[in-house]
């Protein structure tokens, strides 16, 4: 599970941060996103948690839906469809990450783990309400075409994925001490 | 901790209820606010062509706006008027880009962005004719644009005057002052040779000013236009002209363009009946933000 959790960590971070060489996209946000899916369908074999693998149905949406706005962005493909796929993709972010934390916390739960299940509760419930707001920010910003709720719908969405990082390695860390328990 | 969970259930399902009506209402905003094909301002002018000695390279002979979706990479390429297949003008959207200057048109930015539209200007340069001695007026109303994807598209534009006078006139009128004002108002006053019969004042464009909103005019000597002079006018050296163009009534016609230059008809010492033009501010309006030009467009009924 812990390698799982670190791939989960370089997906989310390989989705958000681009490499181009110039203009053309060396790592593209879809390697990311397949990344992810491949981590998720790991742990959830190990954990068998019903969230894991809704967690994992959405990433490979999101996967979906990268690989096409990649193609579609490749192709100079430019209509008002291909800024509809990204609030599309705001939709599945917020699915995406609430059973990725749901599958965890309640695989905490299920090793007893339950104060820190707890804590981690109230980070999912603080994912949702910001994913919403980055969500209606970015509708806003698409359907006015404004670069200023653009910017400010991005840059939360930037700190949330960081955020997401530092969580999910948190979670990994909890893991190990568990895989290390019946040792000790 | 049943309860946190169901919090989170809740708030989950809260979410997505807005996040998809965000979704629905953003996409039914795009498709409601897109626009079938460019909607151009309309013109009302008078535009001078030039002798073929006298063409100024660089700069345009006239421009015309246009608007169109922020997604529409096409750019005009090439004008025609059907009305007048013998004037001839170079296109571009790019400003001195005329003359066989080549710049790339990759990843070049289009017009200036409102919202989901780009605001676009098209420059024709040059303006030749088939006779180079030719005078006279061409009146148009539809232009036809080729794009850079090699569609044609033709588009109403107003009413446009092409006018070329006799070279080197004798100038009988001398401009005194002249002073405009953001309403739309201007004031112009001439020095009148004396010796000269001011006769009558004559625009097919000054019949149109109506359109330009209700409280309208163009007054000389405190006379309208058409009745001017309304008795036989006596020189007294000084010509006062008094215009009014707007306000605009609604949206729609608000960013109409006006740049009217009617001709004065006088009878000169020697009995010749010959004319001026009269030169005036343009009415031309800025869009300041997105939802001006939205009630613009929905006030053309572009959607």
């Amino acid at each position: 599970m812990e390698s799982g959790y670190r791939t989960i960590m370089w997906g989310l971070f390989l989705s958000t941060f681009h490499i181009n060489i110039g203009t053309f996209p060396v790592l593209p946000a879809f390697i990311g996103w397949i990344m992810i899916t491949y981590a998720i369908g790991g742990i959830r074999k190990e954990a068998h948690q019903e969230a894991f693998t809704r967690a994992e149905l959405f990433a490979g949406m999101i996967s979906v839906e990268t690989i096409l706005a990649f193609t579609l962005g490749f192709l100079n493909y430019r209509s008002g469809s291909i800024q509809l796929l990204s609030l599309v993709y705001m939709v599945l972010y917020l699915l995406f990450v609430y059973y990725l934390m749901q599958g965890s916390i309640e695989y905490l739960e299920s090793h007893g783990k339950t104060s820190e299940a707890e804590h981690y509760r109230g980070i999912q419930l603080c994912y949702i309400i910001v994913c919403v707001i980055t969500g209606i920010l970015g509708g806003i910003s698409i359907a006015t075409g404004n670069v200023g709720w653009n910017g400010l719908a991005g840059g939360i969405g930037v700190i949330m994925v960081i955020s997401l990082i530092i969580t999910v390695k948190n979670i990994k860390k909890i893991e190990v001490r568990q895989a290390e328990l019946p040792e000790g | 901790m049943a309860a946190r969970r169901e919090l989170n259930q809740i708030a989950l399902r809260i979410g997505l209820i807005i996040m998809i009506l965000t979704v629905l209402l953003c996409s039914g905003f795009i498709y409601y606010t897109k626009l079938d094909s460019p909607v151009f301002l309309r013109y009302c002018m008078d535009v001078e062509l030039p002798y073929p000695d006298q063409l100024p390279s660089n700069q345009p002979i006239f421009r015309l706006n246009y608007i169109t979706n922020i997604t529409d990479q096409d750019s005009v390429t090439g004008i025609n008027f059907p009305e007048a297949p013998e004037v001839q003008f170079i296109a571009t959207e790019n400003a001195y880009n005329a003359g066989g200057v080549y710049f790339s048109s990759q990843n070049q930015v289009l017009g200036s962005q409102y919202g989901r539209y780009s605001y676009r200007t098209i420059y024709a340069y040059h303006g030749v004719t088939e006779s180079e001695n030719w005078t006279g007026e061409k009146v148009v109303h539809k232009a036809e644009l080729q794009l850079s994807n090699g569609d044609t598209l033709t588009v109403d534009v107003g009413t446009i005057v092409f006018y070329r006078d006799q070279k080197n006139q004798d100038r009988y009128l001398e401009s005194l002052s002249s002073s405009t004002s953001s309403d739309g108002s201007s004031d112009l006053r001439y020095q009148v040779n004396p010796g000269i019969e001011l006769i009558s004042v004559k625009s097919g464009l000054l019949d149109q000013l109506d359109q330009a909103g209700d409280n309208s005019y163009y007054r000389m000597e405190g006379y309208d236009y058409k009745g001017f002079p309304a008795q036989p006018y006596e020189n007294d050296g000084v010509l006062d002209i008094a215009i009014q163009l707007g306000s605009a009534d609604n949206m729609g016609n608000a960013y109409d363009y006006y740049d009217i230059r009617p001709k004065l008809y006088y009878r000169d010492v020697e009995g010749n009946v010959k004319y001026e033009r009269i030169y005036c501010y343009p009415r031309e309006k800025y869009f300041r933000d997105y939802k001006e030009m939205l009630c613009y467009l929905k006030g053309r009924g572009a959607f």
